[in-house]
């Protein structure tokens, strides 16, 4: 039985208090950041928020409870520091948890952060009513009830690793006078949403829909003042947004066309940063047959077909001639950048020699034009590539590594959304997929687990192994980390073993930054998590970075 | 008079319609929807509650009786890509697409129908044969690729010229007046040009022609005769008579500047029409689509009708 009570770390207190009482001196703050997202953000109000640009913006204006740290460890609340809960306390069973709001917290519009917009916050995140994409991962919630204007006590369904996190990380706080009397079913598509106040470090200005969208400091928050002045978000297509970085007309611009990362190896404007995320590439081999559905696949559902070409592509020579020293290879159904990541897996090694012999084995024997066949049908299959220019030029060298093995791959180039239907539908015989982790080792439940298999669910190839599934249970129900992620590793080696797919390499992000811009440290899961304390130092600023928090004319 | 404008609207109404109609099936046809494909999936339950809400899951003609009913009455719906009504969405792009296509279009027009008179009095001699060659060049090259070129050489080489958005998103608001027209002015040239160099020179190619077919005339060479200099003899007597075929060229050329910026507010991040279309598209935000398409259509028939009208103040034989 868990410990009733909760001490937050002396030194997370500390760090926690250095932030909030040190007042930047003259000249540490100011400036102007201009962010060049690829698109505009559908939604800044954070129950309704569901893509990158608009979770970027959400987290500069609102708090969490208590925000996660850079190793990213979901299990328990060791790895937290309090935000908008300065404290919280657990209950004898586990079941619920007070969180002691910070008394100084605000919103924009200045009236105290309170336990009652806790509970509106879950209300609204919760009900069918409003549809959050954002519900299903509040699922063991049971309800959030007011112990004080101060207190709330949150109460979970059950005892699990990851509640704090649940809690912690997916439930995003709203001010109930602000959006509390607008009935549920209009609230998503009220203008009032969409100029949103929060309680973070900046403060929300103005959205001009395709154009920009523009916070400055909040000089007053509980917090401390944020470092810059402004932040303005405006979206572009990444080569303009490219040239824009490199002229000094914008400051920051998140995937820097990968072609063109040596222009910023030799500019005198911007540089290049490298940072990790949770994504990973693959190629999916269907076990089952795209045209009956359930029917075993005539090529995939034999494991010896799938691990022969497993083995007859070399992914390290692929991943320098696309990527050249910029890429990272993948290990597994995971990001190695994942808490939970293990590079000591067993993947099935490069060795021509042995897949013709498994291919051999499997019946599919060669002919005089060498092209594999068994009973009559060729090894032939259509591989469904989506607009990435890496997965296409990946698709083109397994295409010619495969031929020499006597297996025809034929190329089915297809844009994201007809992608996601050849997913929906099952309808393919190989496909290069990517799968984005969660921290936590749930989410990988939601991509190669049997229950990710029902409708809507991520495992789109329906990979199923009651082994696999077992032990992914046994790492997401683990209370100790290191346990953990001994089983996520089992698990995982499962996976690699059956060779449902061909792991290929990580997704390496190249963002370009003005080099006038000191960065603050960044975290895998949201690069923008220290925004508020990235920093331009005085000697460094331009026209923009010195106009102040003076409101521009009407 | 009245009879002709009236059937022409009526024509305008029945072709508008058609085309939503045909946009109304296809979108719907293609794979996906507006909740399919989100960097966070949705899950299947909040996916099809907000299929319910927008009245997504109702039988597609159901659907398009209600669509039909809405646009009738001015709702052109919801879109889910902008979280606002596609009345608001295009109410933003709209006039900043026609900024960059009317200044576009001046600039096309003016600029071609000089050179094309220019080309026409000087026929075969250098700068006809030089300037036939440029503009060929240009209107051979894909729009696209011609705005990459501009934006590379004006943006990136010399850097003369901003490579996007339609004003400087910090400093603008912090401008006095004149340097804000200045700001906004810096900002559209090269999506202007862009759209500009590519129209131009049919323009200079129609006028070339049509003056070519004028200058021969007789009462050309009447004015000629009776001592007028050559420069009143083109641009006052044959330049007034060789304009007529230019106002069907404009009519022609409408569809050409809406379908242009579509490409070119991409490369500049122009948030028109023209990028409101291709992001609707890559998100399926059905309601936008349509929307685009009509006010495209609507444009494109007000400026047929409108360069039919001007055919017909200008020349009288047609009226009769």
């Amino acid at each position: 039985m868990r410990t009733a009570f909760l001490l937050v770390a002396a030194g997370v207190a500390l760090a926690a208090c250095s932030t909030t009482d040190s007042r930047p001196g003259p000249g540490a703050t100011g400036g102007t950041v201009i962010m060049a997202p690829t698109s505009d953000a559908s939604s800044i109000f954070p129950p309704s928020v569901f893509d990158l640009t608009g979770r970027m913006v959400q987290d500069q204006l609102f708090d969490r409870l208590a925000e996660i740290g850079p190793e990213l460890v979901t299990i328990g609340d060791k790895d937290f520091t309090p935000r908008l809960a300065k404290s919280w306390t657990w209950a004898s069973d586990s079941l619920s948890i007070a969180f002691s709001l910070d008394p100084r917290a605000r919103w924009h519009d200045g009236k105290p952060v309170t336990a009652n917009d806790i509970r509106f916050s879950f209300k609204v995140y919760t009900d069918p009513k409003f549809a959050s994409p954002v519900a299903p991962l509040l699922a063991n919630l049971d309800s959030v009830t007011v112990r004080d204007s101060l207190t709330a006590v949150v109460w979970f369904k059950k005892h699990t690793p990851e509640q704090f996190y649940d809690v912690a990380y997916q439930l995003v706080p709203i001010p109930e006078h602000v959006y509390g009397g607008i009935p549920l079913e209009q609230l998503r598509t009220s203008p009032i949403t969409q100029s949103p106040v929060g309680n973070s470090r900046f403060r929300f200005v103005r959205w001009d829909k395709g154009t920009r969208i523009e916070l400055v400091a909040d000089t007053s928050n509980y917090r401390g003042r944020a470092k810059l002045d402004r932040i303005v978000f405006t979206p572009s297509n990444p080569v303009t947004a490219a040239t824009q970085l490199l002229t000094g007309q914008a400051d920051f611009v998140e995937s820097y066309p990968f072609d063109r990362a040596s222009e910023l190896d030799t500019s005198t404007v911007a540089r290049a940063v490298v940072l990790p995320n949770f994504a990973y590439v693959f190629m999916a081999m269907n076990q089952f047959d795209p045209k009956s559905k359930n029917a075993p696949h005539p090529i995939f559902s034999d494991v010896r077909v799938r691990r022969a070409l497993s083995m007859a592509v070399d992914r390290r020579a692929m991943l320098t001639n696309v990527f050249g020293d910029k890429g990272k290879l993948s290990y597994g159904p995971f990001a190695m950048s994942a808490p939970f990541a293990d590079s000591t897996l067993r993947l099935p090694p490069y060795d021509t020699a042995a897949a013709k012999a498994l291919l051999d084995s499997a019946g599919w024997r060669a002919g005089a034009n060498g092209m594999r066949a068994k009973n009559g049908r060729p090894l032939r299959f259509a591989l469904v590539v989506s607009p990435s220019p890496f997965r296409r030029r990946y698709a083109v060298l397994m295409q010619e590594q495969f031929k020499t093995l006597g297996v025809q791959m034929d190329l089915d180039q297809v844009d994201d959304n007809a992608a996601r239907a050849h997913m929906d539908n099952h309808d393919f015989d190989a496909l290069m997929g990517a799968f984005s982790n969660d921290p936590s080792p749930s989410g990988v439940r939601q991509t190669w687990g049997t229950d990710g298999i029902a409708e809507g669910g991520q495992n789109f190839l329906r990979y199923s192994n009651k082994r696999f599934d077992t032990l992914l249970d046994s790492a997401t129900s683990s209370f100790d980390p290191a346990k953990m992620k001994s089983y996520a590793s089992r698990a995982f080696q499962t996976v690699i073993d059956d060779a449902p797919a061909i792991f290929l390499y990580d997704i390496t992000l190249v963002y370009g930054v003005n080099r006038r811009i000191t960065m603050a440290p960044t975290r895998t899961d949201e690069y923008w998590a220290n925004l508020a304390d990235w920093s331009i130092p005085a000697g460094k600023r331009i026209d923009r970075d010195r106009i102040g928090l003076t409101p521009a004319k009407p | 008079m009245r009879r002709y404008i009236a059937a022409r609207i009526l024509q305008s109404v029945v072709v508008t319609f058609i085309v939503t109609t045909i946009a109304f099936f296809v979108v719907r046809a293609a794979p996906g929807d507006p909740f399919s494909y989100e960097s966070r999936p949705l899950p299947p339950a909040v996916r099809q509650q907000l299929r319910a809400q927008f009245g997504f899951d109702k039988p597609l003609p159901e659907q398009f009786v209600r669509y039909v009913a809405n646009v009738a009455r001015g709702n052109f719906g919801y879109s889910f890509g902008k979280q606002e009504s596609v009345h608001d969405a295009i109410a933003q792009a709209l006039p900043r697409t026609l900024l960059l296509a009317g200044v576009a279009l001046t600039l096309a027009f003016g600029l071609g129908l000089v050179i094309g008179v220019m080309q026409a009095a000087r026929r075969g001699g250098w700068f006809d044969r030089v300037t036939s060659g440029v503009l060929l060049f240009f209107y051979s090259v894909p729009d696209f690729w011609a705005a990459l070129v501009l934006m590379v050489a004006f943006s990136s080489w010399w850097r003369l010229l901003p490579s996007g958005n339609i004003v400087d998103p910090v400093m603008h608001d912090y401008m006095p007046g004149w340097m804000a027209f200045i700001d906004r002015a810096r900002h559209l040239i090269l999506p202007a040009a862009s759209l500009t160099l590519l129209s131009m020179a049919a323009v200079a190619r129609y006028q070339r022609a049509a003056m070519l077919e004028v200058l021969p005339s007789d009462f050309v060479r009447a004015a000629r005769a009776k001592g007028l200099s050559e420069r009143a003899v083109i641009w006052r007597h044959a330049l007034r008579n060789a304009l007529a075929p230019m106002t069907t060229l404009l009519g022609l050329m409408l569809p050409v500047f809406i379908g242009g910026a579509v490409f070119v507010e991409r490369v500049f991040a122009w948030p028109g029409i023209g990028s409101l279309a291709t992001d609707a598209l890559a998100g399926r935000d059905y309601d936008v689509v349509c929307a685009t398409v009509i006010v495209g259509a609507v444009v494109v028939i007000l400026g047929n009708l409108a360069a039919d009208l001007l055919h017909l103040a200008i020349d009288p034989r047609i009226r009769e």
